[in-house]
């Protein structure tokens, strides 16, 4: 039996320990090892080197889906001057880029892109020669939705598919530019076809699936770049500025209006 | 009396008498003027208790700042990181170090608790130096290398030069509408250069260099205004970090709002990019030059990313 002082230190105790302890039980829980093993930390960033015709390249991607409006306006890459046809004085002169649209639906308004990457490349040492760094490109592993686009001068391979007055089926391709490999190229062509001028924006992706091939490149020389998540082996990207764009696109108009895309209001 | 102050033995005395008095009242003096200005000012008010409303009303008018002048730091420090299939990425032997004007502590970081917009939180903002003679530079490098794959690559090292912040600043506060952080960011930028090099930070022969990089707010016409772009604003156009939580289970959530036209003009604020100079330089493949690069107007209107599990 307890004494009036034990009694005292008893209750005392136990209203430290209730003070204590009360809370703390609130906040934490125990894990058990089934729970704590299925706790993984999350990756932002992923990472890859490969190899791929002599070159070495190092990968480092945003592990991320990307919902996005933007405006982009007097683009100008690669002012430099090129011997035989030089164009307009640059590798690429994009005088308008938007994505999104803001005279659709909800749904246009967004473009949604997955893992953006920017990938740096080298030449292998070989014999003793110091490593060499040859360039970079950036680009997207998908990308789906309506992008507005005026191009003056494309330096890459670009597709775009449309439809003409009568019907039938046309096309802007850079590689139908004979004279130049599609450096500087200023989107002419010989009908039937679609001219760059009136292409006013591209849907990107279509009911299988988003666009698979979107990267520019900026090289020291000629990279031919690996087969990227469609599975086709890209044209060879060449010295300079390079854009690479082919898989699904279709043209939004071919009278080269470009859609608005204001903010939304709130 | 009399003939005590004029008698020749009584005279010493009484001028002894006349100092010491003097003494006493100099002494004295700042005691009485003391009491005077009292007597003039009234008595003191009484303390009066603070009703809830006025307390709530009461707000800090202090803050803090910082100056780096002159930091300069080096060492043999390697940051990696390792995502969950086992690659990784590394950043070794960062140096950095910053010059400055001839007057020190004249334009530090500010750190501030400021009122928000009508109807919001408060605002925890950290304001970068003005600098708006860009004196304050900084000198960056590190090594950095790529393991994946099942090879480790060493890519050599990245060399920033004469790197100047222009003002700008970050902002944190409380989201209007969702759980997590409000935030804000305006940034100006000049890079004198930006050079990745193979063979090393000291190994400028090989190197692929972006010179005269210029980001900062722009006008209609494309111009740059000299002030800080604004890419995202607590109130006119919010930023949002927090864990997203969808069918897939949490995420980790960043994003940029709609522009709100409730607290500003409703648009997205423009920036530029321009690059002054592209080039390669390379004893074994020879250097290129691919000249000046720009994009005279960004707006980013909406911005949503969602990091995967």
């Amino acid at each position: 039996m307890l004494t009036i002082k034990q009694a005292r230190r008893a209750l005392a105790l136990f209203a430290c320990t209730a003070c204590v302890s009360h809370p703390a039980q609130a906040q934490l829980q125990p894990m058990t090892e089934e729970d704590m093993s299925r706790v993984r930390g999350q990756g932002l960033i992923e990472m890859s080197n490969t190899t791929y015709g002599g070159y070495d390249f190092s990968r480092v991607a945003l592990d991320a889906d990307i919902t996005l409006n933007a405006n982009f306006r007097s683009t100008r890459l690669g002012e430099y001057t090129v011997a035989g046809r030089n164009g307009l004085g640059a590798d690429i002169d994009m005088p308008l880029l938007q994505f999104g649209r803001s005279d659709g639906t909800e749904a246009q308004r967004y473009v949604h892109i997955t893992n953006p990457y920017i990938e740096f490349v080298y030449k292998s040492a070989a014999n003793g020669a110091p490593r060499e760094v040859i360039g970079m490109r950036l680009g997207f592993d998908t990308i789906s939705g309506d992008v507005g686009l005026k191009l003056n001068t494309l330096s890459g391979s670009m597709r775009v598919a449309g439809t003409a007055a009568d019907g039938s089926a046309i096309a802007m391709d850079s590689r139908t530019d004979l004279a130049g490999g599609g450096k500087r190229w200023d989107g002419a062509c010989t009908a039937p076809c679609l001219p760059m001028a009136q292409v006013g924006g591209v849907t990107a992706g279509d009911a299988a699936g988003p666009s698979r091939d979107f990267w520019i490149s900026l090289l020291k020389n000629g990279v031919q770049f690996a087969p990227g998540a469609n599975g086709q082996a890209p044209d060879m990207a060449q010295a300079g500025v390079w854009l690479n764009w082919r898989d699904k696109l279709t043209a939004i108009t071919t009278n080269g209006a470009t859609p608005p895309n204001l903010p939304k209001v709130r | 009396m009399t003939d005590h102050l004029h008698s020749p033995c009584a005279r010493p005395r009484g001028m002894a008498a006349r100092s010491a008095l003097r003494k006493r009242w100099r002494a004295a003096l700042p005691l009485l003027l003391a009491l005077a200005a009292a007597f003039v000012a009234g008595p003191a008010p009484a303390m009066q208790p603070l009703a809830d409303g006025e307390l709530s009303a009461v707000r800090g008018r202090d803050g803090v700042s910082f100056d780096l002048n002159g930091f300069a730091m080096s060492g043999d420090v390697r940051v990696t990181y390792i995502a969950p299939n086992g690659a990784s990425i590394y950043r070794g032997n960062l140096s950095a170090s910053r010059s400055d004007s001839s007057d020190p502590f004249s334009d530090p970081y500010r750190i501030d608790i400021v009122p928000g917009a009508p109807g919001m939180a408060d605002v925890m903002q950290l304001m970068f130096p003005a600098n708006s003679l860009g004196e304050q530079r900084w000198q960056f490098a590190y090594d950095w290398g790529v393991q994946a794959n099942g090879v480790l690559r060493d890519n050599g090292a990245v060399v920033m030069d004469d790197f100047i912040y222009r003002g700008g600043g970050l902002q944190f506060s409380t989201p209007q509408y969702t759980d997590g952080i409000a935030w804000g960011a305006a940034l100006r930028v000049d890079i004198g250069q930006l050079a990745y090099r193979p063979m090393g930070r000291a190994d400028a022969s090989e190197q692929m260099a972006f010179k005269n990089i210029q980001l900062g707010a722009v006008d209609a016409n494309g111009n740059f205004t000299g002030g800080p772009w604004q890419l995202a604003h607590v109130a006119s156009q919010p930023g949002i970090l927090n864990a997203y939580n969808d069918a897939d289970g949490p995420r980790l959530h960043l994003a940029i709002d709609w522009p709100d036209a409730r607290h500003g003009d409703g648009a997205a604020p423009a920036g530029g990019l321009a690059i002054g100079n592209l080039s390669f330089s390379s004893t074994a493949g020879g250097n290129v030059d691919l000249g000046s690069s720009r994009i005279g107007s960004m707006q980013i209107q909406y911005l949503d990313i969602k990091f995967r599990r």
